[in-house]
């Protein structure tokens, strides 16, 4: 709340999900690719194999052009935009660990320049040094990727710095090394399917189909062992697998979903390299590329949201505010007051207020018509209900900090986003009537609050019934305002599926 | 409205800041060298390969000057990403402020660098390919590489002037502003430029002696050239100087004229540097096989750019008197892990030399 917030409608998170998935995608071919590089120079060396050798002058410049250029300013691409998008989260980052941003600087430097010098020395140096410029590479390559990933898992797991404040121990947390390793594995993983790309395009065919069965090699081997690991990392992760594997969360659930699939295809389509790599064409060197960056991505993606709503767990939410600032906020006099950068400081002008609210208390997470828009889920509700699922944020499957603002900050919210909403929009089945009001704090079935358990009804007279009387009861729970059609309407659609259900069956 | 300060102690920076202020203007002394070289170069190459086509010697100047972009590009931006380490340090809750009130403008500059880079290497390996697109690229980059200063000068001075963020923000809080109403952007920017193609004929000298023995005429002709460039550029950009000096607040400019005295001083040095500067290239330029000469230019203006940087450090203290001052930062020192970074630096210089020695070792390879 310190800080100017970017009104930017594609949505923050998506933004740094664009900058960063592309960044790491080649970030980690460029230290994968090293390693190929200098292995697959030493294979053709001892093996005298001239064509080989060729080839790997050629990927070469193809790696260079890539890392070098990409790679790198995708990098501070990086920094540009988590300062757009979270400058409070950034400036904690940066006042802790800037000495191992500066290290990582150190290594990031030299490996820049033994990329230029590797692929610019070829044959005008004597073998042994254009290997020792390839190790150079290669080992200062590696040594940034583990001071990132120190950071990176600190900022989901820092556990024993919430306390000591040491930054060693802020590094070395229990994500670091199964994240390590994923990394690793992904890396050599990525270095197979990069060279996949140029292989493809040899002239030589037969040198080409020895390299293509060579890179699907690098492909599985790296597969093999990345998958173990990132089973290993899921289950350090600060929420229960079982939270996820409940559907809780659905941004995480479809990443998780997302990776699997794409995993298990990219693990077969790299058999085909491998097994047949006659049929080995071109265009599939691309179709698995594209493959391995939905792997990567979702992969990321669940990193991401396995951290909401924290944006360094136990320090920091997503939307800046430290937990111990809520207090504060209170004391204040809600979150106009304590904010620097609002127009309004109060709620006399309504809707201005309440979009300044929306502002500085959801802009981080949410967006109106982009990632994840309000005004999707929000149409066809009234503002009563909005209101109170504001109330109860925290409650909600999404992990949400709780609302920070007073009750006429919530009320002017609500309005706000009230009026941004479709006004003639018409729910028109009970499906819908469900997933808006009821599926976002609750499952079907499965295991979070889930209502084939909660609910104890025998038929569907009382199942009628229960539905306006919700919230009465459970003082968590947000009252029944929807209308009595659209009541109906859900009564209808959960009966469908709850009585069909055997053991309530038995219950009626 | 009150200016908008947002306290930087939530959690304390690493080491004092007298430890992260050198390291902070020695590495932006790099990264301003090799900017110049690079906004300097393609300005330069592209004003000669669109407006003196026909002189064959200028064309290949052009030529020469983009084989070394992408490097130059590798090097300024390795090096951007160290003071932007240490400026976020430092002054990063200013820095954040300003970068969000030119949102989009400030994020644009990532895709920008990667199409002026991937267009560098296009001119590097196809120069004879495009040499009918030559006009269109070189224009391009060069253009591209003029409005990334231009943000950048956008930023560093947005940050310095907390007092106008307010209003600035509601002018456009979805896309962001550029700073327009601040007047001292323009000399400013005109400084950097000018400072830039003067930097860039010093480097077109120091190609011209480095130059292989055969092609002696075109080598001393580089060295005149350069020579020219660099003077006339810097005549100009003393001009420049006063302009910019006095288009800031007289509280701030006062600091050099006997406020306070160490940047009294420099000032004073930098102005008498620079007329040395200005009769050494003259030298180099009469006698353009006197390799000294061009080396005492480099010399000297690598003494006014460390002088240059140094004072825009007190420019920016001297702006921000009212609002923040750095000893004002909290410390918490990490001994341990700053000797890791200094034993990790003084490893990579090792490496880093010894690659340098093997490649000016080499065998030259065929002109590509
Ligand atoms: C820490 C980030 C974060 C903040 C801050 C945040 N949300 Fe959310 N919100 C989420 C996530 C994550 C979901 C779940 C959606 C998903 O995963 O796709 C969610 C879901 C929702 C939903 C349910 C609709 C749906 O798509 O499932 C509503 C309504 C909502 N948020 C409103 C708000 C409001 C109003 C605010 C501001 C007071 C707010 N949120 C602040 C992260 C956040
Ligand atoms: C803001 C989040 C939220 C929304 C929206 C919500 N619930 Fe709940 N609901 C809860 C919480 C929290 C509980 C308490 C669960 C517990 O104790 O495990 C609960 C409990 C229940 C229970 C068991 C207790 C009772 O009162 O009978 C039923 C049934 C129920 N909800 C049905 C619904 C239905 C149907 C909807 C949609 C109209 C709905 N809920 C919408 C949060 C919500």
């Amino acid at each position: 709340m310190n800080y100017p917030i970017w009104e930017m409608d594609l949505g923050f998170g998506l933004l740094i999900a664009m900058v960063a998935i592309t960044h790491v995608f080649i970030s980690h071919f460029a230290i994968g690719g090293g390693f190929f590089l200098i292995l697959t120079e030493y294979y053709a060396y001892i093996k005298k194999d001239n064509k080989i050798m060729q080839y790997v002058k050629l990927h070469s410049k193809f790696f260079a052009l890539v890392t070098l250029v990409f790679g790198a300013i995708s990098g501070v691409g990086i920094w540009f935009t988590i300062g757009l998008i979270n400058p409070a989260a950034t400036i904690a980052l940066i006042h802790t660990f800037v000495w191992a941003w500066a290290i990582e600087w150190v290594f990031f430097l030299v490996e820049v320049v033994a990329g230029v010098v590797y692929y610019t020395t070829w044959n005008r140096v004597s073998q042994k040094n254009h290997f020792i410029i390839g190790w150079i590479y290669f080992i200062t390559a590696f040594l940034s990727l583990v001071v990132i990933n120190g950071i990176l898992t600190f900022m989901l797991t820092p556990n024993v710095w919430l306390e000591t404040r040491n930054v060693w121990e802020g590094a070395f947390n229990v994500t670091f090394l199964p994240s390590l390793f994923t990394r690793t594995f992904i890396c050599v993983a990525l270095a197979g399917v990069y060279a996949l790309v140029t292989a493809s395009f040899m002239k030589d065919k037969e040198t080409g189909r020895k390299i293509i069965r060579y890179a699907g090699i690098w492909i599985l081997t790296g597969l093999a062992f990345a998958i173990p690991s990132m089973v290993w990392y899921y289950y350090n992760l600060p929420l229960d697998v079982t939270e996820i594997l409940s559907k809780r969360l659905p941004t995480t659930w479809n990443a998780s979903l997302a990776l699997a699939i794409s995993g298990g295809v990219l693990l077969i389509l790299s058999l085909i390299p491998i097994v047949v790599p006659k049929y080995f064409h071109k265009s599939m060197a691309f179709v698995l590329g594209f493959v391995a960056f939905i792997a990567f991505g979702s992969f990321e993606f669940v990193r991401e949201s396995a951290r909401k709503p924290y944006v360094i767990y136990g320090y920091m939410y997503v939307n800046s505010l430290r937990p111990e600032e809520y207090p504060v906020i209170k004391e204040t006099g809600g979150v106009l007051q304590y904010a620097k950068w609002v127009e309004n400081k109060d709620t006399t002008d309504r809707l201005a207020a309440g979009k300044e609210v929306f502002r500085v208390a959801c802009r981080n997470c949410h967006s109106i018509n982009g990632y994840k828009g309000l005004k999707k889920t929000l149409n066809g509700l009234n503002k009563d209900f909005i209101s109170e699922v504001i109330q109860r944020l925290e409650l909600l499957k999404g992990k949400m900090p709780p609302f920070p603002g007073n009750e006429s900050e919530r009320e002017v919210l609500a309005e706000y986003l009230h009026s941004i909403t479709e006004p003639d929009f018409k729910i028109s089945s009970g499906e819908e009537v469900f997933n808006k009001r009821c599926n976002i704090c609750h499952n079907k079935t499965g295991e979070y609050r889930n209502l084939n358990s909660l609910l104890n009804v025998h038929d569907r007279e009382s199942l009628l019934k229960r539905i306006p009387a919700l919230g009465s009861m459970q003082k968590k729970m947000a009252p029944w305002s929807g209308t009595d059609e659209e009541a109906r309407m859900l009564a209808e659609y959960i009966a469908s599926w709850y009585f069909g259900n055997e053991q309530n069956q038995e219950r009626r | 409205m009150e200016p908008i300060i947002t306290s930087p102690n939530t959690l304390p920076i690493p080491a004092p800041y007298w430890v992260i202020l050198p390291l902070l203007i020695l590495t932006f002394l790099v990264h301003l060298i090799f900017m110049n070289l690079l906004l300097g170069g393609t300005v330069l190459s592209a004003f000669n390969i669109i407006f003196k086509k026909n002189d064959p010697k200028k064309v290949h100047l052009s030529k020469k000057l983009f084989s070394f972009t992408p490097a130059v590009i590798a090097v300024a931006v390795n090096f951007g990403v160290a003071p932007l380490l240490f400026v976020q340090t430092l002054y990063g809750h200013l820095l954040y402020s300003s970068s969000i009130l030119m949102a989009i403008f400030w994020f644009s500059v990532i895709p920008l660098v990667i199409i002026g880079y991937y267009g560098t290497y296009l001119l590097k390996f196809k120069w004879d390919r495009v040499s009918n697109q030559r006009v269109l690229v070189t224009g391009v980059v060069s253009v591209i590489f003029m409005v990334i200063a231009f943000f950048f000068v956008n930023n560093m001075t947005l940050m310095l002037r907390p007092e106008q963020w307010y209003e600035h923000y509601f002018k456009s809080p979805s896309t962001g502003t550029l700073n327009w109403w601040d007047i001292q952007i323009y000399p400013r920017y005109l400084h950097i430029f000018l400072g830039a193609l003067a930097v860039t004929g010093v480097w077109t000298m120091i190609i011209g002696i480095r130059g292989k023995t055969g092609d002696r005429e075109w080598s001393e002709w580089a060295v005149k050239y350069g020579s020219k460039v660099f003077f006339y550029t810097t005549m100009i950009n003393i001009v420049i100087g006063f302009l910019f000096m006095f288009a800031n607040p007289k509280r701030v400019w006062m600091i050099f004229m006997g406020q306070n005295k160490l940047a009294t001083l420099l000032f004073i040095l930098s102005l008498v540097v620079a007329v040395k500067v200005l009769t050494t290239a003259r030298k180099a330029g009469k006698d353009p096989s006197n390799k000294k000469h061009v080396w005492n230019t480099a010399g000297e203006l690598l003494t006014i750019l460390l002088f240059m940087v140094i004072m825009r450090h007190q420019l920016r203290d001297a702006y921000l008197e009212p609002y923040f001052k750095i000893n004002q930062l909290e410390s918490a020192i990490q001994t341990e892990l700053f000797a890791v970074f200094i034993l990790m630096l003084i490893l990579g210089m090792i490496s880093l030399g010894w690659m340098i020695k093997v490649v000016l070792n080499m065998k030259q390879a065929e002109e590509t």
